[in-house]
């Protein structure tokens, strides 16, 4: 090999390296994505699971009030209520704050029926988002601090 | 090395449709804490002062889970002032500290539900009695 063959050699070698180097950079910087959201699994796409997470959440949280008017806790692994140390008293709940409760209670069930068919492929997204945002502001307008507060 | 703006990832759903859900949570606690007269005042401000981020949040951040857990967190948030109010009877607080381990429970059955579609979590409720 020439002496001129071997220079050649070295600069294609370090220009690959600088190549192998930075091209993450250079490529990151002309596309700029953003990495896309794992999607659990059993969820049909990111707006199912999305909104499984909301009607989760909300059945969490009627289910521990309800527990609670009993002197208990909810618990999530068995679906029941149980024991808390830390819960020693019954929530009282007036008549009207229990009402309200329970109608939040019905509709996550009609809402919970509404996601399941669109899970299902039955529903179409927007009657899911729909649904789920209705009973999002019914949760948002539960007495909480008026029960507290009255 | 980035300077172009990356859009947050879509997940299909209008996240900008709770922010009037979350300006309910926070107009309905002050609603009735106002009230209360000067001495809530302040609180009244600093509820706002907590909430407003939130809203100027909803569609901007990319972390969907972020906005919906916040949801939670003014309920807490607001709980936990109305906790640190002196001369609560014994019985608000412990009103106050059982929606509280309720909004906890609710955050906790969110992040649980963010590992896998579990049917069981859409099984009906009953009324409470």
């Amino acid at each position: 090999m020439k002496l001129r063959d071997k220079n050649a050699l070295h600069f294609f070698l370090i220009a690959a390296a600088f190549i192998v180097m930075f091209t993450p950079d250079i490529v990151g910087c002309a596309t700029a994505t953003t990495p896309a959201v794992p999607l659990a699994p059993g969820y049909i796409n990111s707006a199912d699971q999305t909104m499984g997470q909301i009607l989760s959440g909300a059945r969490g949280f009627y289910s521990t009030v309800q527990c609670e008017t009993q002197g208990l806790n909810w618990s999530q692994a068995t679906n029941l209520c149980v024991a808390d140390p830390n819960i020693t008293t019954p929530l009282v709940l007036s008549t009207t704050t229990k009402a309200v409760f329970n109608d939040f209670g019905v509709s996550l069930n009609a809402t919970n029926q509404v996601y399941l068919a669109y899970h299902a492929g039955t529903a179409t997204q927007a009657a899911a988002q729909a649904a789920v945002t209705a009973l999002q502001a019914k949760q948002n307008a539960l007495p909480i601090v008026s029960g507290v507060t009255q | 090395m980035s300077t172009i703006p990356v859009p947050a990832p879509s997940t299909g759903f209008d996240w900008k449709s709770l922010i009037n859900v979350v300006e309910l949570a926070g107009n309905t606690a002050l609603t009735f804490l106002i009230p209360g007269g000067a001495a809530v005042a302040a609180l009244a401000a600093s509820l706002e002062n907590a909430i407003n981020p939130l809203l100027q949040s909803i569609g901007t951040k990319p972390s969907v889970a972020t906005e919906i857990l916040t949801v939670y967190a003014t309920i807490i948030g607001i709980l936990t002032t109305l906790k640190a109010q002196p001369g609560l009877p014994a019985t608000e607080l412990a009103t106050i500290d059982a929606y509280m381990i309720s909004a906890q429970n609710g955050t906790a059955t969110y992040i649980q539900a963010q590992s896998g579609y579990n049917p069981a979590n859409y099984t009906p409720v009953t009324p409470i009695v």
